[in-house]
């Protein structure tokens, strides 16, 4: 202590100490008895999913080698309950899970958003068209059953990220033939247009 | 600074940001808002660089006694002769 | 005062100089450090199975959730990528790993898993960023998916790359100053 350099070094890196155990205080209270639903621990910081599921079929094509899905979905949910003082942002993905005959599990993801802690928290989607298309590895579309997930990966400021899963499934079949978009063409420029509006 | 200045600035910052970042976490808890703990957090860093730092006069009230200039001469110079 | 520091500093450096146990001593001392570092840095590879377990975020193809100048953790333990998981993978004939989310899996009755990436904040999926001619990312491609993040702290590192000389005087002035500091 008998430079100012010596003390410098020891006043920064003792408030350095400080800030890592406040950071670790802070992740400690992402804990549901701690900071749970309106202090309801049986509530637990997680979203409320009330709606995920396929609402209209635009087309289903061959498309080269693999198949290509598209269609619109409706996702109704509320995310106020996923935040709390330590969530940067809740990046939020609606995934299509299926079975094909060469993959054992295929994972896509059809639509996303990012919410930030300031931003609106409620998200009603309704009849939007899905941001990426629904593509299997190969012409293997047709008749498969879909499971849609919401999925949501919460990024802390200080602690590790998690990912959760919704327990409402939208579940669907694709039809057993291929669908062009010429045969529904007046309701998806109707579904188009809406959903420029809305975002 | 003297020895005792020395003892009080290492005690002074480590209350001062000890005390900050109780209160900035309690703060931010309360409003929810992580921000708010980091801002006063840092106003206790700065606090404590700007008081513990620099050799300020109060940290120099308690000087150290030399021993008199004459003392030492007066023992050194027979020293000197016997050896 | 700069020039106070810098002659106090060559006059420690002298004495050390004619001092040649403390000089020993303190050449340890610096020893000690860069040893422990590296020990902590292969401990973390060991541990996360990854072969660099702490990047430096240097795009921001994922704002808003990681920066340029973010430092992430990874974990590269053997379970497999999901969907969404944030994975760092890395190109044939690139150098820069990329950091990135992942958008489809297919996962085929071997469990050969062949993955899609694309940054929060692209537009478009990563398969322009891949080698010519692939088309997924396999496992042995991904470095680890990232688990954790320190903000800004990468700052330093981005600066030390863009001016290398940087590099020089700051191991320069930390290994004069570990050799002179008589606390250490």
């Amino acid at each position: 202590m008998h430079t100012v350099w010596v003390r410098l070094n020891a006043v920064v890196f003792f408030s350095l100490s400080v800030l890592l155990t406040l950071a670790l205080l802070a992740s400690f209270t992402a804990h549901p008895l701690i900071l749970g639903h309106n202090g309801n621990p049986d509530q637990p910081l997680q979203p409320i999913i009330n709606r995920i599921k396929m609402s209209s079929l635009r087309s289903l094509r061959p498309h080269g080698s693999v198949d290509r899905a598209l269609f619109s979905i409706d996702l109704n949910a509320d995310f106020t309950p996923a935040f709390h003082w330590n969530v940067k942002q809740v990046f939020v993905f609606v995934v299509a899970e299926f079975q094909t005959k060469q993959n054992r599990l295929n994972q896509v993801v059809l639509w996303d958003k990012i919410i930030e802690a300031d931003d609106k928290k409620i998200i009603n989607e309704k009849n939007t068209i899905i941001k990426y298309s629904l593509i299997s590895q190969s012409t293997d579309l047709r008749g498969v059953d879909v499971e849609l997930k919401v999925y949501w990966d919460t990024m802390p400021i200080t602690s590790t990220m998690t990912m959760g899963v919704g327990e409402e499934v939208g579940r669907f079949t694709l039809p057993s033939d291929y669908v062009s978009k010429a045969e529904k063409g007046k309701e998806g420029g109707g579904t188009k247009r809406k959903k420029r509006s809305s975002t | 600074m003297d020895f005792k200045g020395m003892a009080l600035s290492e005690l002074l910052f480590y209350y001062i940001c000890i005390v900050s970042g109780a209160i900035g976490w309690i703060y931010g808890f309360v409003h929810q808002s992580f921000l708010q703990t980091f801002y006063i957090w840092a106003c206790g860093l700065g606090v404590s660089v700007v008081l513990c730092v620099p050799d300020w006069p109060f940290f120099n009230r308690n000087p150290v006694k030399w021993l008199d200039k004459s003392v030492l001469e007066g023992k050194s110079k027979p020293s000197k002769k016997t050896s | 005062m700069l020039k106070e520091i810098i002659n106090k500093q060559i006059s420690e450096l002298r004495k050390l100089w004619d001092n040649k146990q403390e000089l020993l001593f303190q050449l340890l001392n610096l020893a000690m450090i860069v040893f422990s570092a590296l020990m902590i840095w292969k401990g973390l590879m060991f541990l996360t199975k990854s072969e660099s377990p702490v990047v430096v975020v240097l795009s921001g193809s994922m704002e808003p959730a990681f920066q340029r100048g973010d430092i992430l953790f990874l974990n590269n333990q053997d379970n497999p990528i999901r969907i969404g998981e944030i994975v760092v993978f890395k190109i044939k004939d690139r150098d820069i790993p990329i950091v990135h989310r992942v958008l489809k899996v297919h996962e085929n009755g071997e469990g050969e898993v062949e993955l899609l990436t694309k940054g929060d904040n692209n537009r478009i999926d990563d398969r322009s960023l891949y080698a010519p001619g692939q088309l997924w990312l396999r496992r042995e491609d991904i470095l680890g998916r990232a688990v954790g993040t320190l903000r800004y702290v990468g700052m330093v590192t981005i600066m030390l790359n863009d001016y290398p000389m940087l590099k020089y005087v700051l191991v320069g002035l930390m290994g004069l100053f570990v050799l002179t500091n008589k606390e250490g």
